[in-house]
């Protein structure tokens, strides 16, 4: 407890706010502004802080009062528009777990090699038309399945930046979007709580069916591609672990909420 | 005191206020207590969602600035926001002489 009765009183209000972020946050903002200024008023009018304090918020009305003009305001996106949002922001953690895993191919090809990576391909049957564009975009290699090889790894490395970038900008898209529209409270809470499981499934899903196949190719031969596989299991399964403690981070912290919410 | 009748009214008001020049909310609760002679003294937090109200609605602007050491949102009347002024004070002024002629003729 705040022994300054303007931070319980902002601390109050918050806990009743119900409208977005961003309008919660510059309601807050004004009323502190408003609170310190009364506060001052009544303090050049000789009242000691902690009164003059009391004077600010008792000016300002009860904080429920308040939190329900401001309720009054909000116009709450439509509920399928924030499932939506939670889909794109799903799907955006996709493209940046993939893009990150993408992206990892190439430190990790420092130490193991193209082959880990695209090894298969070095058996693959190559047209000679094929084989001279090919050495024509990596003339550093001197047979056709070198250069299919480096080929495929440019791409998939190519690949991971470009589903990194694209991720992160939907990401912060759809992280602008409910911070200025998506009111809080415990819709937002499930949906996110909702999104974080449905990672988890994603990604442990993703992991279940890559992990085994790129460690049994590994062992067999790491020099046979199986470490796409590998990789993209392990990136996967560290994923599925992250959401899966951010889930359980967000169903403590609605717990914790509940009490005050009603 | 009043604070129930003020509720249909306050947007005018606050309207009025910002009229003169631009404030931000606290000097817009002065403003109204000290012209309405403390006559209405109603929840200043209710004021902000009234100004965020009017702002969504186009009738005021505002930015961030800092006034006093402090960071404020100052309002400001826009252009629409004037002619939504004058309707209403039209308005009022009419229902106000309305309400007055019947009060006299009590007399």
């Amino acid at each position: 407890m705040s022994a300054d009765p303007i931070t319980a009183y902002l601390a109050e209000l918050r806990g009743l706010l119900r409208g977005s972020p961003r309008d919660n946050g510059r309601l807050l903002l004004e009323l502190e502004a408003h609170l310190r200024d009364a506060q001052a008023t009544a303090v050049a009018q000789g009242l000691v802080a902690l009164d003059a304090a009391e004077v600010a918020v008792a000016r300002v009305g009860a904080a429920a009062t308040t939190a329900a003009a401001a309720e009054a305001n909000c116009h709450v996106p439509a509920l399928s528009l924030r499932v939506m949002a939670q889909a794109l922001r799903l799907g955006a953690v996709l493209l940046v777990v993939l893009g990150l895993n993408g992206l990892l191919g190439e430190p990790l090809s420092w130490f193991v090699g193209m082959d880990f990576f695209f090894g298969d391909e070095r058996t693959v049957a190559v047209s000679p038309q094929r084989c001279a564009q090919l050495q024509r975009l990596q003339p550093a290699q001197a047979t056709c399945n070198g250069a299919l090889v480096e080929h495929h790894f440019g791409e998939y490395i190519d690949n991971g930046l470009l589903a990194m970038v694209l991720g992160v900008v939907l990401l912060g898209a759809v992280r602008a979007w409910r911070f200025r529209f998506e009111p809080v409270g415990v819709e937002r809470n499930l949906l996110e709580l909702a999104m974080g499981l449905a990672a988890v499934v994603q990604f442990s899903l993703l992991a279940l069916v890559e992990l085994p196949k790129g460690l049994i190719g590994t062992l067999r031969d790491p020099h046979l591609g199986a470490g796409r596989s590998l990789s993209q299991g392990v990136v996967c399964a560290v994923a599925a672990a992250l959401f899966g403690a951010f889930a359980v981070r967000q169903a403590r912290r609605k717990h914790a909420a509940t009490p005050s919410a009603g | 005191m009043w604070a129930e009748q003020l509720k249909g009214h306050l947007d005018v008001l606050l309207l009025s206020i910002l009229s003169r020049r631009p404030a931000h909310g606290y000097a817009v609760a002065e403003t109204l207590k000290e012209r309405s002679r403390g006559a209405f003294a109603l929840a200043e937090g209710t004021l902000y969602p009234a100004l965020h109200r009017l702002e969504e609605e186009g009738a005021l602007r505002s930015r961030w600035a800092t006034v006093g050491g402090r960071r404020r949102r100052v309002y400001a009347l826009t252009r629409s926001g004037r002619a939504s002024l004058n309707r209403e004070a039209r308005g009022w002024r009419t229902f106000a002489a309305g309400v007055r002629g019947v009060l006299e003729g009590l007399g």
